[in-house]
């Protein structure tokens, strides 16, 4: 038996540096992930006065920024990603792959990339955004070019989590429902979706949190103007230049922030998962 | 009255082709045949889930399906009740919502009490809160019927039942199923592989076998008077073997199987080749000649005991192999093991003669 | 068996790792720090031909005995990075690597331990903040002088003509934000111009209601402007390149508004200045080195 071939010291080493292996990869890990967090909220409080700083317009008007623009980013990736993410895992037609590889574009390409092809899209020289600024619809440079940016990088992380969602749906669920009376988007609604849910859910944090870090795209084709299209991730690069005490805090609030709404949908979806 | 199906249909998938032409009178209909016959498509093609290729689907004399005049009715119009092999339980839905699922335009009193309805008739009142994971196999399939039930189809497709459950569960669950079909009047369409559900469900059964029908009638016919070779060895006959048709005496067959002399059967003219089918519960062994009713006796050595249960299944070398079922007890008694010298007898009317 | 090969690999890559740690935090670190990347740090590769004495490329198989970084604002693109060159030619063995951004990145970078031996910034205000942080010495020289001009894109479909036309509604204006040289300077002149008749009380505000984004740099400016995405960006007159002239047109601001950039060069504090640091510095006050920055559109440090 090869197992026994071994002597025993041998064996007690090779278990007691196994442990030290995955302690030092923990360690590591936990270290590495986990002490820029904390020394952001650390040195936030202890060299700014935190309170006044957060209350500056900078701050307030970045996180507006971003707040409103994440959640309508979110709102658009869900509403269409959804149904998209659906046929795709549902119905095969002619140039499925394409579509498929077309989806995970975005995540492969340098957000500044996109911020380009956003540009000489729907730019004012733009091919759709020459038509579009003659009809009098300006889109660079506004806070719905912000909107856009976070869609086009952050879409991707929804419809995959989705689709695997879907796929992981018996799509006897779905048969039953039709002979059950259930047209298609009834069965999609009825049934695939609320058993897809907890995929839905990690899909839809996964695309909140990219739109919200969002920043190569944005700049590009948003610009950064403070209380129009300065997200947080512009707002601190470029308080950065002034000094260390904005930044601080935005991280600090960016980091609370976001803390929460991840507790939150893990909440949610744990609850959720249960009663499945 | 129309039959209750009547379907010729033609469907490729991949390397399989489904085949199948059928006339059912009435129900239940059994669809029985082993695992990979196409049992699954056949009921699928009902249920609307799959289109054939070609061909013509009518339930209770209701066109389903017609290729020739380019109409096919989608499921939600097709008044089927599917309960499919897993039972596709609504996960996220309890025992009521999901049974709920089909009633959605009904007034809510009305639907309230054909759901109290239907958790009565399946014994399912004190579970109506509970979600399918909560519930025993024998508790799912019965919310799936009532589930089905709830939109008062005009048939029900019943893709293998029981399949996944035990063996007592099971024998009450046949009952149940009896009962609840009868209460409600409504027909069954069932397919499975097993052929004491079969017998114990279908008034009409037919044998699929690899996408084709190979036999269709009554539980009897089928099980006692197969036509073929594949369809006797399927429905349980063990004993085959080849021979031929010597003579006729006294109404009956004479047939030669390897130098052995059979009497029995019927059908058949001197000079035919046949098959020669015997159940092996119709297969009595002695150690000794012994004078008995039955006609046919051959002499041959154990060669293998196999227990099933309270019963121990005999195989024997007379030339040819057969088989026989006898008790535990007899085997004790007799002092049965292979290599033993024995005597195997069976009746004329046991014998049941295919024609090759 | 593979159950123990697996066991084993997992150990040495742990044993491995922690050899790696160790070897880490006891390693040198006084590698030259490049400064974090920002989307325009990079040394621009535009390549104006000059027309002035041109000294004879050294063969590039010299061995570099001494490396000088120098910050440098945006602005200054194409002069320095031609200065580098004919400074390198003319002192083989010595190598110029010259950083460009905001002069506002720039500050925050030393700030944040960045390292560089020459600052050169597009305004006293930002040296002012370098050396108020103890990051540049005490003394400093202006060796040039910048103005500031209004571009249009070529097309000009907005149809912009005089300063004036900048608060005129639906107008897209870009300008560098406030703690940026540029966008102070841009500022500077929209208040000056709010003084007078022409213009109203209400310019400047006007103008800025129009700023559609605040660039961290003069370069994005002028690469807004180039796309067609906006209508006007206000830079300097030396950012009116070869390369970008044939895509932007210029409406001049006139004089008594225009202000004047002042653009200080100094040696960062390190302890131990380089030589050939103020040896940079001396040669971009020189003859040549004031001659190379006219080229570009300077005006002299000293007039």
């Amino acid at each position: 038996m090869p197992e026994q071939q071994l002597d025993r010291p041998e064996q007690r080493l090779l278990a007691a540096a196994e442990t030290l292996g995955a302690g030092m990869a923990g360690l590591i890990a936990v270290v590495f992930l986990g002490l820029p967090i904390f020394a952001i909220i650390e040195r936030a409080f202890e060299k700014t006065d935190f309170f006044d700083v957060i209350s500056s317009s900078v701050v307030t008007e970045a996180l507006r920024v971003s707040l409103m623009t994440t959640a309508v980013s979110l709102a658009i990736i869900v509403v269409v990603g959804t149904p998209l993410a659906y046929v795709l895992s549902r119905y095969r037609f002619p140039g499925h792959a394409v579509v498929d590889t077309l989806i995970d574009l975005p995540i492969v390409l340098p957000p500044a990339v996109g911020g380009l092809g956003l540009l000489m899209a729907f730019g004012r020289r733009g091919i759709l955004g020459e038509w579009l600024d003659d009809a009098g619809v300006e889109i660079a440079f506004t806070t719905t070019a912000v909107i856009m940016a976070q869609v086009f990088v952050a879409s991707p992380f929804y419809i995959r989590a989705a689709k695997a969602g879907f796929d992981a749906v018996d799509r006897d669920l779905e048969n039953v429902a039709y002979t059950l009376g259930s047209s298609r988007s009834g069965a999609f609604l009825r049934v695939a979706v609320p058993v897809a849910a907890p995929s839905l859910m990690a899909g839809a944090v996964m695309a909140w949190a990219r739109a919200l870090g969002e920043f190569g795209a944005t700049i590009m084709f948003a610009g950064s103007l403070p209380g129009e299209t300065q997200t947080v991730p512009l707002a601190v690069y470029r308080s950065l230049e002034t000094g260390i005490d904005v930044p601080l805090a935005l991280s600090t609030l960016l980091i609370g922030v976001s803390f929460a709404v991840l507790l939150t949908f893990r909440l949610l979806a744990g609850r959720g998962a249960l009663t499945l | 009255m129309p039959p209750l199906l009547d379907v010729a249909i033609r469907h490729r998938l991949g390397s399989f082709t489904l085949d199948v032409e059928l006339t059912a009178p009435d129900g239940p209909l059994v669809i029985i045949g082993p695992s990979g016959a196409g049992k699954t498509l056949l009921v699928r093609s009902l249920a609307g889930i799959v289109t054939p290729d070609e061909g013509r689907i009518e339930v209770n004399g209701r066109t389903l399906y017609d290729s020739a005049s380019g109409m096919t009715l989608a499921p939600q119009s097709r008044r089927v009740g599917y309960v499919p092999q897993e039972y596709g339980l609504f996960p996220h839905l309890t025992v009521r919502a999901n049974i709920a699922y089909g009633l959605r335009g009904t007034g809510s009193d009305t639907a309230r009490r054909r759901i109290d309805e239907l958790l009565e008739l399946t014994g399912l009142s004190h579970q109506e809160a509970l979600r399918p994971r909560q519930l025993s196999g024998g508790q799912r399939q019965r919310v799936s019927l009532a589930r089905a039930l709830a939109v008062q189809p005009d048939v029900l497709l019943l893709d293998e039942p029981f399949a996944s459950l035990d063996v007592p569960t099971r024998q009450a669950l046949i009952d149940d199923l009896q009962q609840l079909l009868s209460t409600t009047g409504t027909a069954a369409i069932v397919v499975t592989h097993d052929r004491n559900e079969a017998l114990r469900l279908g008034n009409y059964i037919a044998v699929l076998m690899n996408g084709s029908i190979r036999q269709a009638g009554s539980p009897s016919e089928i099980f006692s008077s197969p036509q073929s070779e594949e369809v006797a060895a399927f429905v349980g006959v063990e004993t085959i073997l080849h021979g031929c048709v010597r003579a006729t005496e006294d109404g009956l067959p004479v047939v030669e199987v390897a130098g052995h002399r059979i009497e029995g059967g019927s059908g058949v003219g001197t000079g035919d080749a046949v098959l020669v089918c015997l159940r092996p519960e119709d297969v009595t062994i002695s150690r000794e000649s012994q004078p008995s009713s039955a006609r046919n006796h051959l002499a041959a050595v154990v060669t293998r005991l196999v227990p099933a249960g309270p019963y121990v299944r005999v195989e024997m070398d007379a030339g040819p192999t057969l088989v026989a079922m006898v008790t535990r007890h007899a085997v004790e008694e007799l002092t049965l093991a292979p290599g033993v010298q024995v005597i195997a007898s069976f009746k004329a009317s046991a014998v049941h003669l295919i024609r090759k | 068996m593979r159950s123990n090969l697996v066991r084993v690999a997992l150990a040495t890559t742990a044993l491995l790792s922690f050899v790696m740690l160790l070897t880490a935090c006891g390693g040198d670190d006084d590698a030259t720090a490049t400064p974090s990347a920002s989307p325009t740090n990079q040394p621009s590769t535009v390549n104006a031909t000059p027309t002035g004495p041109t000294p004879t490329r050294t063969p590039v198989n010299v061995s570099i005995e001494e490396e000088i970084t120098v910050f440098a604002a945006s602005s200054l693109t194409e002069a320095f990075t031609q200065i580098a060159e004919d400074y390198e030619a003319a002192f083989p063995g010595i190598g110029i690597n010259v950083v460009f951004a905001g002069s506002q990145q720039l500050r925050t970078q030393l700030e944040q331990g960045a390292e560089a031996d020459v600052l050169a910034t597009a305004d006293e205000e930002q040296m002012d903040l370098a050396a108020s942080s103890g990051l540049v010495s005490g003394f400093r020289f202006t060796f040039a002088r910048n103005r500031l001009v209004i571009i249009v894109p070529d097309e000009n479909e907005a149809g912009l003509t005089e300063p004036e036309d900048l608060a005129q509604p639906g107008v897209k204006v870009v300008i560098g934000g406030e703690n940026v040289p540029v966008g102070r300077y841009g500022r500077e002149f929209l208040d000056a111009a709010s003084q007078q008749s022409d213009f109203g009380g209400d310019f400047a505000d006007a103008v800025l209601g129009n700023v559609v984004s605040e660039a961290s740099n003069v370069r994005e400016i002028v690469s807004a402007v180039q796309l067609g995405e906006v209508d006007a960006g206000i830079v300097y007159v030396t950012d009116v390149t070869q390369s970008v002239s044939g895509d932007v047109s210029t409406i001049e601001i006139p004089d008594d508004l225009n202000p004047e950039a002042r653009y200080p060069i100094a040696l960062t504090h390190l302890g131990a200045p380089k030589d050939n640091a103020q040896g940079f510095i001396e040669y971009v006050m020189s003859e040549a080195g004031q001659a190379t920055l006219g080229l570009f559109g300077f005006a002299p440090g000293v007039p």
